[in-house]
């Protein structure tokens, strides 16, 4: 399928999902079918989808706090003779739609990057008008950030090879300021090889013929048929539908 | 595909769901504004042979925020990398390298939001640069001359580009009504205070490197092309008004919606699909200042909870890729 | 003589799924220099990072007696030392005498003690004149020397080695051997430059797709031309 119809579809799926009001549940089971179904029909596996999922949860203890917070009624539970604890209904229906958007929100944008290779989309992000150049930084970042990543741990490995103690039970690190200090100048070096290493891929670059214009497109020129523009149009409806239908049965 | 561990920066990722459709607007536009004033910049600046240096760059500050020193337990310190590659490369260059990196976090690695993005750009991209830059100049002037100046100038920039964004961050969350600002200021800002030590002190031993192995590139034309007078003074102005934002924010009860009141443009957007700014009291202590400093407390420890985990899930994703070699 | 090192049964399987390293059995006694030899992808690296726990597989690995286990890897760190192909990964410091002196101060080392061994350890490798100058302006021979002088500060008891002639010109290279050749530790070096084994080691080690295909003496393992062959060394 065309990349760029993938993302301007994960686009609006998301942006509606959080248009949605709190508390519409129905609307949310609704998005979330639409997901799933769309997730059976690419065939990518559960277990990665989850596994990514679960990787940005602990962000979601930053809205906990509304549950103690927001409007009254509240709900008192003991927890000891002395103690209690007021919750609010309110909050605890304002944090679990956020929890619900977010867990939805995400599976949209796993679902996008396991189907599609980065450099459609980057391609898709040519089409859709964002500037050639910072496609080109991106599209570079990107070619690069696996080669650097392997340096990085070649370092890292290094360093915890001659982090030693002198026996099992003896204390050793060094003080605090000191391992950051070592830190901070592996990340000079890193910078320092990255620049030469920029250095010998412009001049493999201009060997290949590079003359200033940023990358060309990473993947080749292909347009969106009319099957795929009626299947977004289709999409887009359905999407909006269900928004409707949340916005009836939000809080 | 492999992963890649995302540090304690994960804090500061905001991902959907957690922000308003308007917040979210606001600051992809905002974002997009300056983004294109950063490319037009760089596209006057610099010549092309800055195009593979600024890619190459993006990727070494996403691979070097893998770079960590243990704190303590099971905790770490890492590499952000605004203020270095400020430091470095110079502003608008910055914007253009911190944006790809936000950008290929959100889009491949899903390390916060697709719709949260111009949020994200504009706190860690846009926000880390402007603040590292005015206080970079600042401390350099103040100090002129002085071997140790770059190190000094370099720590402090780092710090604050860190701290000043997670305020960003904070009053982003507030505004949407996803967390309390009483509870989520004190407790970002109390967190980012830390965190932002260990980036100042790895971009301050990033600075010792590159002044021992290439002094020249601290003195470049690269960073001293152009007039960053507008930069130096938009700098100043977000940290100083983020710096007296936040606390009014987060003592006032209604800390926010006050401010938004009073400067009246929030105001109007009120009536939007349901109202941003909830009224939030702690329930069950009656007295505001101790209700406040309650809540605070339970944000910096939901937030050090959050900073566990993520560190935990971070050493678990490590040792998978480093087995991986 | 008790063994230094011993492995049993190592396998290693990386996360993807791809084995690096099947059923590894091998025996080295102290002050041994053997020769790790086999085709690109042969495991020799992941069998180099196994010796100080930067990787754990499934099996059983013995330092001096101390089993490869979580708690004793800062110890056995501190008597194997790695020295990796590329040595600037290995070098990070705006000094060679701070990179030296990582080893030492890391284990808790007193002060006077770390200078010592920073400068007994650059005396060995040649580089003493070379203590404040900053490794990344040195030439890939002098970094070689220095990142055998950040593991020899350690004092370790094993030393080994990841492709140590790569990218030497013909001196650097002769002299790096003669180097190796004096020093006195238990040494395990893997590479694809023959005639450094050849000169250095008595004994050799062949792996290929995982496996140790054979294990004697290197005019014995060097002699066997279809050996070679199949495995694709000549």
């Amino acid at each position: 399928m065309h990349p760029g119809v993938k993302l301007v579809f994960t686009l609006v799926f998301i942006i509606f999902l959080n248009l949605t009001p709190a508390q519409a549940w129905p609307a949310y089971i609704f998005f979330y079918t639409f997901l799933l179904a769309l997730v059976l029909v690419s065939r990518i596996q559960l277990s990665i989808l989850f596994q990514r999922t679960l990787l940005a949860t602990p962000f979601i203890l930053a809205a906990i706090p509304l549950i103690f917070s927001a409007n009254p009624p509240y709900y008192s539970i003991s927890l000891l003779p002395d103690v209690e604890i007021y919750l609010s209904l309110e909050g605890l229906q304002k944090f679990v739609s956020i929890a619900i958007k977010f867990f939805i929100s995400i599976q949209a944008a796993i679902l996008l990057t396991a189907t599609t290779r980065f450099p459609d989309l980057l391609f898709a992000m040519e089409r859709l008008k964002v500037p050639k150049l910072m496609v080109a930084i991106i599209g570079l970042a990107w070619r690069f950030l696996f080669v650097i990543r392997d340096v990085v741990l070649r370092m890292i490995r290094a360093r915890t090879s001659r982090s030693s103690s002198l026996s099992s039970s003896s204390h050793s690190g060094g003080s605090l300021w000191w391992r950051a200090r070592v830190t901070g100048v592996m990340a000079g070096s890193l910078f320092l090889r990255s620049i030469e290493c920029s250095d010998r891929i412009y001049a493999a670059m201009l060997s290949r013929g590079y003359v200033g214009v940023p990358l060309p497109s990473f993947s080749k020129t292909i347009s969106i048929n009319r099957n795929e523009f009626l299947g977004l149009g289709f999409g887009i409806f359905l999407i909006v539908m269900i928004w409707i239908f949340g916005l009836f049965t939000g809080g | 595909m492999s992963h890649l561990p995302f540090l304690s920066s994960k804090l500061m990722h905001i991902p959907d769901g957690f922000l308003s459709v308007l917040v979210s607007a606001i600051f992809w536009m905002i974002s997009i504004m300056v983004l294109i004033k950063a490319l037009r910049e760089t596209n006057r600046l610099l010549s092309e042979r800055q195009v593979p240096l600024m890619g190459v760059l993006a990727a070494a500050i996403f691979a070097g925020q893998m770079l960590n020193f243990t704190v303590i337990g099971g905790t770490s310190g890492h590499l952000l990398g605004a203020a270095l590659a400020t430091i470095l490369l110079g502003p608008w260059p910055a914007v253009l390298i911190m944006t790809s990196v936000v950008s290929i976090q959100a889009l491949l690695f899903q390390d916060g939001g697709i719709l949260a993005l111009g949020a994200n750009i504009f706190n860690m991209a846009m926000i880390g640069v402007f603040v590292s830059q005015a206080i970079y100049t600042y401390v350099t002037s103040l100090l002129k001359k002085k071997s140790w100046v770059f190190f000094v100038s370099g720590f402090v920039a780092a710090w604050a580009s860190i701290f000043i964004a997670s305020l960003s961050c904070a009053l982003q969350l507030s505004l949407s009504g996803t967390s309390p600002a009483n509870v989520v200021v004190p407790a970002m800002a109390a967190i980012h205070a830390l965190i932002g030590i260990g980036e100042g002190l790895i971009t301050a031993g990033a600075l010792v490197f590159i002044f021992a192995a290439r002094k020249d590139l601290l003195h470049n034309d690269l960073s001293k092309t152009g007039d960053h007078k507008g930069i130096i003074i938009g700098g100043s102005l977000i940290a100083i008004v983020l710096a007296v934002l936040s606390p009014i924010a987060s003592s006032h009860p209604d800390g926010l919606e006050w401010v938004a009141e009073q400067s009246g443009f929030l105001g109007i957007a009120q009536d939007a699909f349901y109202e941003i700014i909830p009224d939030y009291t702690m329930p069950g202590i009656n007295d505001p200042a101790l209700a406040t400093i309650v809540a605070g407390i339970i944000g910096v420890v939901i937030v050090f909870v959050v900073a566990y985990g993520v560190a935990r899930n971070e050493k678990h994703s490590k040792r998978n890729q480093i087995s991986h070699g | 003589m008790v063994p230094i090192i011993v492995i049993q049964n190592l396998s290693f399987t990386y996360p993807d799924g791809k084995p690096a390293l099947r059923d590894i059995n091998l025996q080295v006694q102290p002050g041994e220099k053997i020769g790790i030899v086999g085709p690109n992808g042969a495991g020799k690296s992941t069998l180099m990072y196994h010796l100080n726990g930067v990787f754990t597989g499934q099996g059983k690995l013995f330092i001096s007696g101390l089993e490869l286990i979580k708690n004793n890897f800062p110890h056995i760190r501190s008597l194997v030392g790695l020295v990796f192909q590329n040595p600037d990964d290995q070098l990070f410091s705006p000094t060679v005498f701070e990179d030296v002196a990582y080893g030492p101060y890391y284990q808790g080392l007193e002060q006077s003690i770390v200078k010592d061994r920073v400068q007994q350890a650059l005396k060995a490798v040649q580089m003493s004149d070379f203590i404040d100058r900053n490794p990344y302006h040195l030439s890939t021979g002098e970094k070689k020397r220095v990142a055998i002088a950040t593991v020899l500060s350690m004092q370790p008891e094993i030393l080994v080695f990841d492709e140590p002639t790569a990218g030497l010109d013909p001196r650097a290279r002769r002299e790096l051997i003669e180097l190796l050749f004096e020093l006195p530790q238990t040494m395990l070096i893997a590479t694809h430059d023959l005639a450094l084994i050849k000169q250095l080691a008595p004994r050799t080690v062949l792996l290929s797709k995982g496996r140790i295909v054979a294990d004697g003496p290197t005019n014995a393992i060097f002699g066997n031309e279809t050996l070679l062959k199949e495995n694709g060394l000549i």
